[in-house]
């Protein structure tokens, strides 16, 4: 017989389904079935095909020149030493300590073109140049802000304010997990501490907790605590768990609509498979030594950062949606280096850094091509910002979020292409029109996994928002 | 002495008409946003009575904003720029009105865009 309490939980159950039904149009996946209320991470089909399956996400932090690295500009060559000439700042507001300096070019930097679309390199990415013809550049990107944490949490999650689902999340929400046995959002960092910017950036806002990123630490066991104690025998922990998890079942039928209790459950089950499938996704010992090698795994400098690419390899080929990989500091003999951020001293950073990410980026491309996942997977290199052509305390560069460049890899894409520009000098977007602000860049990301960012929808408080707020526009002239 | 504390009263009441206007101006502009996202939701959930008021709301006061800049001077880009938002709020009421809410949804995209672009030139930081 069933009791009065079930009858209003179940009942209620039901009515908040077709409630929620009612409140998602457009939204073509299954999310208001009571199903789903109860595996929230079950596959969602996309609005239209997909080109691609997953996300490598590689964010430079720390902002790196990318006038040192991709946009070679004959002028600023010519220039430096100068002033910035006034028509180059009209409509922009620098903030630079000590006011805009003059024009600088490092005495060390060198330029060549590759590859048949005969992209430019400096000399600080000779790895990544080979690469030059998988490329697909977008040098007219935009962004809002000065500060590295507040454009940052811009370039995640679409806010310079925390609150709002991540990139990464809105994924999650939309297409669920491809594998049950690992999260579909994963976080990857090298170095001693998480990314400095924090867990905001890879958190779920207003959608439920359990589309959150989970943080893959450096090491061996990338979660605390997912082994099981010597003391616990494995049937032992077998029981214990299966009881467990009955019991909060049998709870959380009570609590229908709490995401949160649903996500701790979720995360409760994952982790009992995780056990298995996390340590064997991250350990590395059986690639081969060309492939560690491929990935700079034998260079102290850069074998942090590529062991995390390799990973990412191994993420991808496990069915991981988004893979958020933050660049921590270089190993070796790095100094002081930490992260891009070179308001002084700029040739010792970015020779630094450049060591750090340029083998692994380029291996990780290399990689994936050999083995046809480059087809089904976006390579993204992206940063909160970029910095100015005009030099800071004599030998660094500020922020600019005015005009720099980023690139895309992968399926759905036009190699070898380069979209918009900036001026001769690289301070801002040369056509206005063609700028693409990180909303435009979610939304086109989003577009080649099939997701229309306009129809991407959840109700919150009332209010229907989507992954680009209120803006974005998918970049067409880069989709093949 | 008595000339210098009506100079100085003038002087006081001259700055609070000027911060006043500055503060309408803010205010101005964080209604616009509110409205506007307010917009995007009410078309997302094809809320056809709602999304008529926010576009309408939104149309008059861009005609403010034009009206400002107008007076301002030097500022022909913001006028352009509002005279494209106030247009792109009037086509939007007409759109939702046919319940054709996926090209509402993009003109109301292009609206934020064209706030934006304002912002670059315009906005105090």
């Amino acid at each position: 017989m069933t009791s009065r309490r079930d009858f209003l939980v179940h009942t209620g159950l039901g009515l908040g389904g077709a409630a929620m039904a009612g409140f998602v149009p457009g939204l073509t996946i299954n999310s208001a079935t009571a199903a789903e209320l109860i595996d929230p991470l079950a596959p969602k089909q996309p609005h239209f095909a997909a080109k691609i399956k997953s996300v490598i996400w590689l964010h430079q932090d720390g902002a790196p020149a990318t006038v040192d690295l991709f946009d070679y500009k004959p002028e600023l060559v010519r220039l430096a030493g100068k002033e910035v000439p006034a028509s180059f700042l009209q409509g922009i507001k620098t903030s630079t300590q000590g006011g805009v300096g003059k024009l600088w070019v490092s005495p060390d930097r060198t330029w060549k073109q590759y590859g048949e679309s005969g992209a430019y390199f400096s000399n600080l990415l000779p790895n990544l140049a080979k690469q030059a013809d998988n490329l697909t550049f977008i040098k007219s990107s935009i962004t809002v802000g000065a500060t590295h944490d507040i454009s940052i949490l811009k370039l995640n999650t679409g806010d310079l304010n925390p609150g709002r689902p991540s990139l990464g999340a809105w994924i999650s929400y939309a297409l669920g997990s491809a594998n049950p046995d690992l999260p579909p959002y994963v976080v990857l960092y090298n170095g001693k501490s998480e990314p400095r910017a924090g867990s905001v950036n890879w958190n779920s806002g207003f959608l439920p907790a359990v589309y959150q990123g989970t943080a893959f630490r450096p090491g061996d066991s990338p979660i605390f605590y997912l082994s099981r104690p010597e003391l616990r025998g494995a049937d032992q922990q077998r029981n214990s768990l299966d009881l467990l998890k009955q019991l909060n079942h049998a709870g959380s039928q009570k609590h229908p609509s709490d995401t949160e209790l649903k996500a701790r459950l979720r995360s409760y089950d994952l982790a009992d498979r995780m056990q298995t499938s996390a340590p064997e996704a991250v350990d590395l010992s059986k690639e081969s030594d060309a492939t560690k090698e491929l990935y700079g795994l034998n260079d102290a400098v850069s074998a942090g950062y590529g062991t995390t690419l390799l990973r990412a390899r191994r993420l991808v080929e496990r069915g991981v949606r988004f893979i958020q990989v933050v660049t921590g500091e270089p190993g070796g003999d790095s100094g002081d280096v930490t992260n891009w951020d070179a308001h002084d001293d700029l040739e010792k950073n970015h020779s630094v850094k450049a060591r750090q990410v340029d083998k692994p980026i380029a291996g990780l491309l290399e990689d994936l091509k050999s083995r046809g996942l480059l087809e089904t997977t976006l390579v993204v290199w992206t940063s909160e910002f970029s910095r100015t052509p005009w030099g800071e305390s004599g030998s660094g560069r500020d922020h600019n979020p005015w005009g720099y460049t980023q690139w895309l890899a992968g399926g759905g894409l036009k190699p070898g292409f380069t979209y918009g520009a900036t001026d001769a000098l690289g301070v801002q977007v040369e056509d206005k029109e063609k700028a693409v602000d990180t909303y435009d860049l979610h939304a086109t990301v989003l577009q080649l996994l099939g997701l229309d960012h306009l129809k991407t929808t959840f109700l919150n408080n009332g209010r229907s928002e989507r992954p680009t707020v209120v803006y974005g526009k998918v970049i067409k002239d880069i989709l093949a | 002495m008595r000339k210098l504390i009506v100079l100085v009263y003038f002087s006081m009441i001259f700055s609070t008409a000027v911060f006043a206007e500055e503060e309408m101006e803010d205010d101005l502009m964080q209604n616009i946003e509110d409205v506007n996202k307010s917009l995007a939701s009410n078309i997302a959930l094809q809320r056809v009575n709602p999304s008529l008021e926010d576009a309408k709301q939104l149309s008059s006061m861009f005609e403010v904003v034009e009206a400002h800049f107008i007076k301002k001077g030097d500022a022909e880009n913001a006028v352009d720029l509002s005279k494209k938002s106030k247009q792109l709020s009037v086509d939007i009421a007409k759109l939702v009105t046919e319940k054709n809410f996926d090209t509402a949804t993009n003109l109301a995209t292009d609206l934020s865009r064209t706030c934006k672009s304002c912002h670059t030139f315009y906005k105090k930081e």
